[in-house]
């Protein structure tokens, strides 16, 4: 046996391991309530001089309604921890509960310590902007967190629906 | 022992002498004997008055001119003076009566049609209610709690020390991002959330929104 036949399998296997490594998270809920789960997206924007953004970045995490999505968000002067929570009623109501710790090291030295709770009702795919350092008096902020709720859409069903068409 | 007062139609017909004996008879004991049929009888017996002194008019005549007449002659009994003509028709009749009388006694007449459809829009209405269409106006952002809290002593004072203090958390956190390094964030005030169609909301712009 040769160490050069062995590189495919041994490539497939890593690519195995990668797929069921990124399917991890949405193992974690239950078969039976995959068309009840939600997906919760996330994206945490900076903004920088003249309201442009000077950074960002995205994040999906999908959940079922009433179980929260736990994000976290770590800077250099600030620590922001918000707990998502979307409920679904019967009629599909949508209902996103939104909990937040926010420290902030201001220049003297001192921290400063908020927490809000927040109830939005949305629609699904709305999005929902969470200012975790607040807003100026025109309006503007040094960072907002887009949130948006929506169905969540299984990889392997809609790859098949995909392939079906 | 005492007796029940007979109704006001019996007392009506008493009155014209419409009442045949032994009834006659002791609907008039009654009557003495009870201050309130008493006044009832008084009150019918002017009104009989009243009426028997309307002249009476052509074979010919119409019962609006008749109902016209009539009103003139109570109104002149009473003292009062009708704002309108007497000649009108029966429909606005109870309108004048109406201001005449207390808010509280007046009663309102509608068209039947237009009764029947205020009370096909209430049974409407009422059927939205029942089916959970119509629900008292709520906010669509409630904000529950936002405070500022002053850390103590007690509370971590360095960044290092609030990190080890969060992961000794129980909450859970799904997602963690990590901002630019070298930023420095300040503070306007408490957090705040709103939906974006509620905030003015522009995509950004600079960086590809995807």
């Amino acid at each position: 046996v040769t160490v050069g036949r062995q590189l495919p399998f041994a490539f497939c296997a890593f690519l195995c391991i990668c797929a069921a490594g990124l399917r991890a998270q949405e193992s974690d809920i239950p078969p039976g309530l995959k068309d009840k789960a939600l997906s919760v997206t996330i994206r945490a924007i900076v903004m920088g001089k003249a309201d442009a953004v000077a950074w960002k970045a995205n994040g999906t995490k999908a959940t079922i309604p009433g179980i929260p999505v736990g994000v976290k968000l770590m800077g250099s002067n600030v620590a922001i921890l918000v707990q998502l929570t979307p409920y679904e009623d019967a009629k599909g109501n949508l209902v996103l509960v939104t909990q937040s710790q926010v420290w902030v090291k201001r220049s003297d030295g001192e921290l400063s310590y908020f927490t809000s709770l927040d109830t939005v009702n949305v629609r699904f795919g709305e999005v929902v902007l969470f200012f975790p350092l607040g807003r100026n008096a025109d309006g503007g902020a040094a960072m907002r967190v887009e949130v948006t709720v929506d169905h969540y859409a299984d990889p392997v069903l809609a790859g098949q629906g995909a392939a079906g068409k | 022992m005492e007796t029940m007062c007979p109704d006001p139609s019996l007392i009506s017909a008493f009155v014209d002498d419409e009442v045949p004996s032994p009834w006659k008879e002791r609907l008039a004991a009654h009557v003495a004997a009870c201050p309130a049929c008493e006044k009832r009888v008084r009150g019918y017996a002017g009104l009989r008055q009243v009426l028997s002194a309307v002249p009476a008019g052509g074979a010919g005549e119409d019962e609006a001119a008749i109902l016209a007449r009539i009103e003139n002659r109570l109104g002149a009994r009473l003292g009062q003076r009708l704002e309108a003509p007497s000649s009108l028709p029966k429909a606005e009749t109870p309108v004048r009566a109406a201001k005449t009388s207390p808010l509280w006694h007046r009663s309102l007449r509608l068209p039947l049609p237009l009764a029947a459809a205020a009370a096909a829009l209430m049974v409407f209405l009422a059927g939205l209610a029942a089916a959970g269409y119509i629900r008292p106006i709520r906010p669509v952002v409630q904000s529950l709690a936002a405070a500022q809290i002053a850390p103590t002593a007690a509370q971590p004072a360095s960044m290092e020390a609030l990190i080890h203090y969060l992961e000794t958390q129980d909450a859970k956190v799904n997602l963690t991002i990590e901002l630019p390094s070298g930023d420095t964030l300040s503070s306007s005030g408490k957090p705040l959330v709103v939906r974006a169609a509620d905030a003015n909301y522009l995509p950004p712009s600079g960086l590809d929104g995807k």
